[in-house]
């Protein structure tokens, strides 16, 4: 099994960037220079791996930041609560991503699984045993529903927590639950039958 | 795919993972669910670390979002610019002063002009479905980042059940509407507890409707959150719904007003699409609605289930309603024995002795009409106008000139002595010339009250002249044309009452401003006795028309084709037909009931003490037309006894100047007339008291002239006194 570590924001760090990314809200509400660009700078990374766990293609996922990025610049005077920005944020790239995935869908999960492939085919012994594990994991998780891969992508790659979660996605609390319990239960069950 | 339905010790499982960042698989295997999961966040984590973007990547794209920015149309820039109006949920802050600034503007266009406010509301409205249509793209939720909406929360659910429950509330005021609008055309379903039965039964029917809806309702609500047109489809359908239970509630009259000015279909519109767009704003729910078809379903069922009790009670009411016994059945047949004696004289009339038969064609017109009776009915018609002629009123238009007046005056001379030679035949029965003789219409009455106009004007022409012969002559026409009309039902006496009124008007100007021999006076008070109306022809009346309608409700109750056509017009049959006999024949008897229950009103002639029933009126768009069936005998009887007291009077000043002719001077009681000049002092028909009992006239010679005075409270309610009548009262205020 690889051992791999995530890197892991220090809690110094997390607690000083909210309060700047506030302030860039607030500078973008103002239409002040650079502030956009500024504000993208910071969350850019984010977004763009929530979007690439969502789409499984990196030039989809750099598409589907644009066009939320412009939804931002656009109405982010709306903001009241320059706080709220990063939930509101997540919200607008779920939603960019589910147009895109919606207009492109067999592209999106061809491309992933092919991806998958060609990774799986280079390597040879343990690691190929590992990798194809890997590819397997992943393969899973592409097929399942977008439902369940926007829960897990929002709590495992964007690390909201289930409040944030709940905003995003604008559902009560209990039915963040219980859906990101139902999405791994129906990866369990598509691994294991994919498995016998 | 595995089913759904997770367990409740998976979904704490699940949430230990979220809640142990750190939890590690040691031990673990790699297929067991924990291992499994925390390989997927790794490698989820791994993918999305090892995602970097491009150098420059933030500001490329904020170069191209400022440029796309920038090159957006102005249409486009206008709805980002009023987006947050535009679509924030009405009870929004953001909304809030345009919602206010528009309403107060929409209060002043709608009390400037209603059917304006409406056109511009719909207007303004129509453009909400494509404005929904571009919105669309982008969901509410994802745009406004402040979702909640608490004072709109309470609102929204009412609102989308206001249309459907108010529609349902309408439909029961109707039904129990219409149970009390029987009361007002069947003369069975008078009782009084009525209205306590119409208001139990507008609770049942709402209940029922609302019950059987519900879960329809309920689902519907459910599955058009955040959709525009299945919003906007089940606002206006039950709308529809409110404005057809309103036409029924508010009847034919007040509807076609407001047809006219458009405002039922306007309001329609724009309310529902006002409602649509302000459900609008509600957030659509994630949670699956229910599949519809098991609720339509159910929905349906319930309203057949609650319809079986409902249609119960409504036999049950119907059958306990029935009129079913003659009251008094000796009455009841008296009253066929003297109409079908009345029929059978009229049917034994030789056509050679009736003198209408001739005046047939004029009166009785059916299809074209032969170019002499065509001229005939014009000069008939017009000879009206010579009564206007000679009394022209303000406003009325240009006055005749005199050559026009002449002209008319020579027609109708030279048609008088076809009248003349009518009347002078032994009977005038329009009866016997009827095709049906049990038809309660009567034949063209204002032909004949152009007639009587018309001898009237001519009777006012001669005392104006002095020509006393030609008055009596126009006077004797006049007065036997209006008493051959009024044989028959109530219609027919009261007709010729009327006439008969006309007739007499010009008597007291002719008596007071005429010299009048003896014999000329003696002449004019045989006129007035001979074509008296005597005092019991009201009570022969009533039978008549008692009998009339009865055999006219037999015939109703054999769905005899001519006597439905006659009720409702011809075209009204087929669904008359649907009224069951059993309806008919209970009217036919609590008609019967109803009418001879004031048998001994008729006999006695009470004066102001009769049974008074208003003129039916039914509002609603069935009209059985009571009106038509039950007559206002109770004013007619009025009418009547005035007349009497009228005529009465015009006789007894006629003797009164015979007196003084004869002696030089009035006398000094009424009584001194009898027997030389009056068979006996005529009573005032007018006195409270019955016929028997009525008193006479005061009487009071004063100097060289008298007082003759009525009193009785009928005049009250002509807003006068008494009715003065001699030389000294103000009869020239009757001309």
């Amino acid at each position: 099994m690889l051992a791999t570590s995530v890197p892991v924001t220090p809690p110094q760090e997390r607690q000083s960037r909210p309060r700047d990314l506030e302030e860039l809200v607030v500078g973008l509400q103002k239409r002040e220079d650079g502030a956009l660009e500024a504000l993208i700078c910071s969350t850019e990374s984010a977004c763009y791996q929530l979007a690439l766990s969502l789409l499984g293609d990196a030039e989809l996922a750099k598409d589907a930041l644009q066009d939320a990025y412009l939804l931002v610049y656009q109405r982010i005077e709306q903001l009241r609560d320059p706080s709220a920005f990063k939930s509101w944020l997540f919200r607008i790239v779920n939603h960019c991503c589910h147009d895109i995935h919606r207009r492109r869908r067999k592209e999106v999960e061809t491309d992933f699984e092919e991806r998958q492939d060609l990774q799986a085919r280079h390597v040879d012994g343990d690691l190929a045993e590992d990798l194809s594990r890997q590819h397997k994991i992943r393969a899973t998780f592409a097929q399942l529903p977008e439902i369940d891969r926007k829960a897990i992508a929002l709590r495992e790659v964007a690390q909201l927590s289930y409040d944030e979660m709940s905003r995003v996605l604008n559902i009560p609390l209990g039915t963040v639950r219980s859906r990101l319990a139902k999405a791994r239960k129906r990866f369990i069950d598509i691994y294991k039958g994919a498995s016998v | 795919m595995k089913n759904d339905n997770v367990t409740l010790d998976f979904q704490r499982f699940s949430e230990m993972l979220d809640n142990e960042e750190t939890l590690e698989s040691n031990g673990v295997g790699h297929d067991s669910d924990t291992g499994l999961l925390l390989e997927l966040r790794r490698e989820l984590r791994q993918t999305s670390a090892q995602a970097t973007l491009p150098e420059g990547f933030a500001a490329a794209t904020a170069r191209a979002v400022q440029e796309r920015q920038q090159a957006m149309s102005l249409p486009k820039r206008l709805l980002l610019r009023w987006e947050p109006v535009l679509r924030s949920s009405p009870f929004s802050k953001a909304a809030a002063p345009w919602l206010f600034a528009g309403g107060l503007l929409g209060l002043g266009v709608a009390v400037a002009a209603l059917p304006l406010f409406f056109l511009l509301a719909l207007v303004i409205l129509s453009a909400s479905p494509f404005l929904q249509l571009y919105y669309r793209k982008l969901p509410r939720e994802v745009v406004f980042p402040e979702l909640a909406d608490p004072l709109g929360a309470k609102f929204y659910t009412p609102l989308f059940y206001m249309l459907p429950t108010v529609a349902a509330l309408l439909t029961a005021g109707a039904a129990g509407q219409g149970l009390i609008a029987l009361s007002e055309i069947s003369l069975s379903f008078q009782t009084t507890r009525l209205f306590p039965i119409a208001l139990a039964a507008s609770l049942v029917v709402f209940v029922w409707l609302t019950n059987a809806f519900w879960p329809l309702w309920s689902a519907l609500e459910k599955a058009s959150r955040g959709t525009f047109f299945q919003t906007f489809v089940f606002q206006a359908l039950h709308g529809l719904w409110l404005l057809a239970a309103l036409r029924l509630v508010l009847g034919e009259s007040l509807w076609s007003e407001l047809s006219e000015m458009g405002l039922p279909l306007l309001a329609f519109l724009s309310g529902t699409l006002a409602i649509t767009w302000t459900l609008g704003s509600r957030t659509a729910v994630e949670a699956a609605a229910p599949p519809l078809w098991p609720v339509v379903r159910r929905s349906f069922l319930g309203f057949l289930v609650g319809l079986v009790p409902l249609v119960l009670g409504l036999v049950v009411f119907y059958q306990a309603s029935l009129t079913r016994e003659i009251v008094s059945l000796p009455r009841y047949q008296q009253m066929q024995l003297t109409g079908q004696k009345w029929l059978a004289e009229v049917r034994a009339i030789p056509a050679q002795e009736n003198g209408f038969v001739e005046l047939a064609p004029l009166f009785l017109r059916r299809g074209s009409l032969s170019p002499e009776v065509e001229q005939t009915f014009g000069r008939l018609f017009s000879a009206k106008r010579l009564l206007s002629a000679n009394r022209p009123k303000p406003g009325e238009g240009a006055p005749l000139e005199a050559r026009e007046i002449e002209t008319i005056r020579r027609n109708f001379l030279a048609e008088l002595p076809r009248l003349e030679a009518a009347l002078a035949k032994p009977k005038n029965s329009w009866y016997a010339v009827k095709p049906d003789i049990l038809s309660r219409q009567p034949p063209d009455f204002s032909l004949g009250r152009d007639i009587n106009q018309a001898l009237q004007a001519l009777q006012e022409e001669s005392v104006a002249r002095q020509d006393t012969a030609a008055a009596l002559r126009y006077l004797e026409t006049n007065l036997r044309w209006s008493k051959s009309w009024s044989e028959g039902v109530l219609i027919d006496l009261m007709i010729g009452v009327a006439m008969q009124r006309s007739a007499l008007s010009p008597v007291e100007r002719l008596l007071y401003e005429s010299p009048l021999t003896k014999s000329e006076l003696r002449q004019l008070l045989r006129l007035l006795d001979e074509n008296r109306l005597p005092h019991d022809l009201f009570f022969l009346t009533m039978l008549r028309e008692t009998y009339i309608m009865d055999a006219n409700f037999a015939r109703l109750e054999s769905k005899d084709e001519q006597a439905l056509g006659g009720l409702m017009g011809e075209n009204n049959t087929a669904w008359l037909k649907l009224v069951p006999a059993s309806y008919w024949r209970s009217e036919r008897k609590a008609y019967a009931n109803l009418q001879l229950s004031q048998r001994s009103d008729w006999s006695e002639l009470r004066s102001g003490n009769s049974f008074e029933k208003e003129t039916l009126v039914a509002m609603l768009p069935w009209n059985f037309s009571v009106r038509e069936l039950y007559p206002n005998s109770g004013r007619a009887q009025d009418q009547f006894l005035m007349y009497l007291s009228f005529l009465d009077a015009q006789r007894l000043q006629v003797a009164l100047e015979l007196y003084r002719q004869d002696h030089g001077l009035f006398p000094e009681r009424l009584q001194q007339l009898v027997p030389s000049y009056l068979e006996a002092v005529p009573v005032d028909a007018t006195h409270p008291n019955r016929w028997a009992r009525k008193g006479t006239f005061d009487y009071q010679r004063s100097g060289g002239s008298y007082h003759l005075v009525s009193r009785s409270p009928m005049w009250a309610a002509q807003n006068k006194p008494e009715q003065r009548y001699g030389p000294l009262a103000g009869w020239r205020h009757r001309q």
